[in-house]
C-alpha cells in the first residue's frame, strides 16, 4: 500500500530518462497553428488567381462570349470566389489571435472561436457557395454547347450537378460534424478546467 | 550562440524532461509528447520576446505546455483519440519501469485535465504557479488537488492489486 509521498518519489525516478537534448537550430518541425496557416494562406492566394483568370476571361482577353447570360455566370462565380477568400481570411485572423502564452481559459476560447467559424463554414457556407459554383456552370453551359443542346446532354448535365451537390452536402456535414466534436471537447476541456472556480 | 540562444538552450535543457513527462502523462503517447514538447519550445522561442517577466520563466513555459496538451484535439477526432490510447497503452508497459509505469497508467486514468495538474504538482510546481499557470484561484487549485491526490493514491494502488 502506497502513500500519495510514495508516488512523489516514484514520479522523481523518472527523471532520468528523456536526456535526449538538441540545440536550437533543431527546432524546425513546424507547429499544427503554422501548418494551417499556410494551408489558409496558400487556399486564398490560389482563389484570388483564380478571380484574377476568371475577369481576365470575361473581360481582357480578345474575344467575347457568346452568349450575355454568360457574364453573369462568371462574374457569380467570381463573386463566390471572392466571398470563399474572405471566409478564409476571417479563419486567418482567428488562428492569427491564438497566443500560446495566454491562460488556458482564454487560449482554448479563441480554439471555440476558430472551430465555430469552421462549423459554420462546412455547415452552411461551403454548400452555399457550391450550390452557387453549379449555378453558375449551369448558366454558363450554352457558352460550350449551344443554346439549345441535346436532351441527353441537358439531363446527363442535371444529374451530374445532383451528383455533385449531393456529394457536397454529404461531405460537409461530416466535416461539419467533426468541428462540432472538436468543440465539445474543447468546451467539456474549459468546464472541466474551471468548474470549482 | 548568441545571448538568447544560450538563455533558451539552458531552459531547453532544464525544462525538457519535465515537459515531455508532462505530455506523456496526459497523451499516452511517446511520439505525441515529443511533437508537443517539440511544438511547446517552438512556441517558447516564437514568443520568447514577448516574455514580459510578469510571471516566472517556469509558469509561462508550463503555460504553453499545458495550452498545448488541451488543443491536441485538432489532430485528431474521439474515435482515434480512442484507438490511440488504446495503442499507447500497450508502448507505456512495454517501455518503462515498473513503478513509474504503474504511475502513468493511474495518472492516465484520471480525467484529462486532472492529469495536468497532478503532473505539475507532482513536478514540485507550488499551488500558486500550477495557479498561475492556468489562470485559477490558488484556493481552488487546493481543493482540487487535495481530491487528484486521493484519487491518484486510491487509483495506483488498486492497479498494483490487480
Amino acid at each position: 500500500m502506497k502513500n500519495f509521498n510514495d508516488l512523489k518519489d516514484i514520479w522523481s525516478a523518472g527523471n532520468r530518462d528523456t536526456k535526449d537534448i538538441i540545440s536550437t537550430r533543431q527546432l524546425q518541425k513546424r507547429s499544427q497553428i503554422t501548418i494551417m496557416k499556410k494551408q489558409l494562406e496558400t487556399s486564398t492566394a490560389m482563389t484570388g488567381l483564380f478571380i484574377l483568370f476568371i475577369l481576365w476571361f470575361t473581360f481582357l482577353r480578345n474575344g467575347t462570349l457568346k452568349y450575355e447570360q454568360s457574364y453573369v455566370s462568371l462574374l457569380l462565380i467570381a463573386a463566390c470566389s471572392l466571398l470563399l477568400i474572405l471566409l478564409n481570411l476571417k479563419s486567418l485572423v482567428s488562428l492569427n489571435k491564438l497566443n500560446e502564452t495566454e491562460p488556458p481559459r482564454e487560449y482554448l476560447k479563441r480554439w471555440v472561436v476558430f472551430y465555430k467559424h469552421r462549423m459554420l463554414f462546412y455547415k452552411y457556407y461551403s454548400t452555399l457557395l457550391f450550390g452557387a459554383f453549379c449555378v453558375s456552370f449551369a448558366i454558363y453551359l450554352p457558352e460550350i454547347l449551344g443554346r439549345y443542346p441535346s436532351i441527353e446532354y441537358k439531363v446527363g448535365f442535371i444529374i451530374m450537378l445532383i451528383i455533385l451537390l449531393i456529394s457536397s452536402i454529404i461531405f460537409s456535414k461530416k466535416l461539419a460534424k467533426q468541428e462540432k466534436l472538436k468543440l465539445k471537447m474543447l468546451n467539456n476541456r474549459i468546464d472541466n478546467l474551471y468548474r470549482e472556480q | 550562440m548568441n545571448h538568447v540562444d544560450k538563455e533558451f538552450s539552458e531552459i531547453y535543457e532544464s525544462y525538457y524532461s519535465r515537459m515531455k513527462k508532462l505530455c506523456y502523462g496526459y497523451t499516452r503517447s511517446l511520439e505525441l509528447s515529443e511533437d508537443l514538447v517539440q511544438e511547446t519550445f517552438l512556441s517558447a522561442w516564437k514568443h520568447w520576446d514577448s516574455f514580459k517577466g510578469q510571471s516566472s520563466r517556469t509558469t509561462w513555459i508550463y503555460r504553453i505546455a499545458v495550452n498545448k496538451c488541451l488543443s491536441y484535439i485538432q489532430k485528431s477526432s474521439y474515435k482515434n483519440e480512442v484507438l490511440k490510447e488504446q495503442l499507447e497503452h500497450n508502448e507505456l508497459v512495454t517501455n518503462i519501469e515498473e513503478d513509474i509505469q504503474h504511475l502513468y497508467i493511474a495518472i492516465n486514468q484520471l480525467e484529462k485535465v486532472d492529469r495536468l495538474l497532478i503532473s505539475m504538482y507532482l513536478d514540485e510546481l507550488a499551488y500558486k504557479e500550477i495557479a498561475d499557470v492556468l489562470g485559477m484561484k490558488e484556493n481552488a487549485v487546493a481543493v482540487r488537488m487535495h481530491r487528484i491526490k486521493k484519487q491518484l493514491t486510491i487509483i495506483f494502488n488498486r492497479n498494483e492489486k490487480l
